[in-house]
């Protein structure tokens, strides 16, 4: 029953999910520290210049791990799923 | 660096009309990248309108292959969703990006056209659409109290939670948006190197069947993703 189709969308979602929770992190990451550093150096005009990026980068990180978590989570409720629905139809057989 | 030959913009070009970017507004308008974004919308037009013409019981030709992508794509999104009704709200807009990207991404395969998609620009838009309508949906679905999504499972970190969602949101519009962006542009300058030093011929083709799997594979991960976002805006919060 339709083995390589499987196959494939089962290659496609573990690529889909590789990629998508390694650049949500380091997107989420960059996010925060460009924020720090914008409020930094354009803002308050470099008086503050260290801490404002520390602080955007701790935030950024956590964001980043945020995000890891809610995908992760998610990718593993699907696959699960689909685990179950695969011993059911192959108990079927 | 040399233009690629792109063939509208050269149709354009011989009428009279400012075909390779500019300052103006028209020429904004008419620049490569929204021309062949014009294209890509009237070949999903077209394909709707082939679909849709003569309703059949037994589906024939263009009509068959269009049901059998709306059904496959509403049984996935309801595999997520678990409620038809929601299904039904978020159906139109994944539907249409799963189609334009789907398009946009193919048309850079093919000589003398570029993809929609290898700019930045109209995969911003893209990404933008789809976040501000899941906000939105989370406004709808939940009123005022949708800032809950916001301020964690305990009360007193909410003023630390708050910054850190509102960053890894921004983190998932630029990893949206440029992900796709990136793929597509890096197949054609990859593309466009190996046309330049390896010779026209057969050189290029691995780079073109990894193409082909990387156009199905970005339009289905941003699919995918809109439909995650989506769900879990719907969602309870934790």
């Amino acid at each position: 029953m339709g083995g390589i189709k499987e196959e494939l969308s089962s290659l496609f979602q573990s690529f889909s999910t590789a990629t998508t929770i390694a650049l949500s992190v380091v997107f989420s990451t960059f996010a925060g520290v460009l924020t720090g550093y914008y409020l930094d150096n354009h803002v308050f005009k470099g008086r503050t210049t260290p801490w404002l990026t520390l602080i955007g980068l701790l935030f950024g990180l956590a964001g980043g791990v945020n995000n890891f978590f809610l995908l992760t989570k998610r990718f593993n409720q699907e696959k699960e799923k689909q685990d179950k629905k695969k011993g059911e139809t192959d108990k079927g057989k | 660096m040399e233009h690629p030959l792109l063939f509208l913009s050269l149709l354009l070009e011989a009428l009279g009309l400012p075909a390779h970017g500019g300052h103006s507004a028209l020429a904004q308008a008419l620049a490569p990248h929204m021309q062949y974004s014009y294209l890509a919308m009237i070949i999903c037009l077209v394909l709707a309108k082939l679909g849709t013409s003569r309703k059949d019981m037994v589906p024939r030709g263009m009509q068959n292959v269009m049901e059998m992508f709306v059904g496959s794509l509403e049984e996935f999104i309801d595999e997520q969703t678990h409620d038809n009704k929601k299904t039904m709200i978020i159906f139109p807009m994944i539907a249409t990006f799963a189609i334009y990207i789907l398009v946009g991404n193919y048309l850079g395969l093919i000589p003398g056209f570029m993809s929609p998609t290898a700019n930045l620009n109209v995969t911003l838009g893209c990404t933008i659409i789809s976040i501000a309508a899941y906000h939105l949906l989370g406004i709808r679905f939940h009123g005022i109290k949708y800032i809950k999504h916001f301020m964690g499972p305990i009360p007193a970190m909410a003023p630390m939670m708050f910054p850190i969602e509102i960053f890894s949101h921004i983190g998932r519009i630029l990893s949206l948006s440029i992900r796709l962006f990136g793929n597509m542009v890096s197949k054609e300058i990859l593309l466009g190197l190996l046309f330049m030093l390896a010779g026209p011929y057969l050189a290029p083709l691995p780079i073109m069947i990894l193409g082909v799997l990387v156009c199905l594979l970005q339009a289905f991960i941003f699919m995918v993703l809109s439909i995650v976002y989506s769900v879990e805006a719907m969602a309870e919060s934790h």
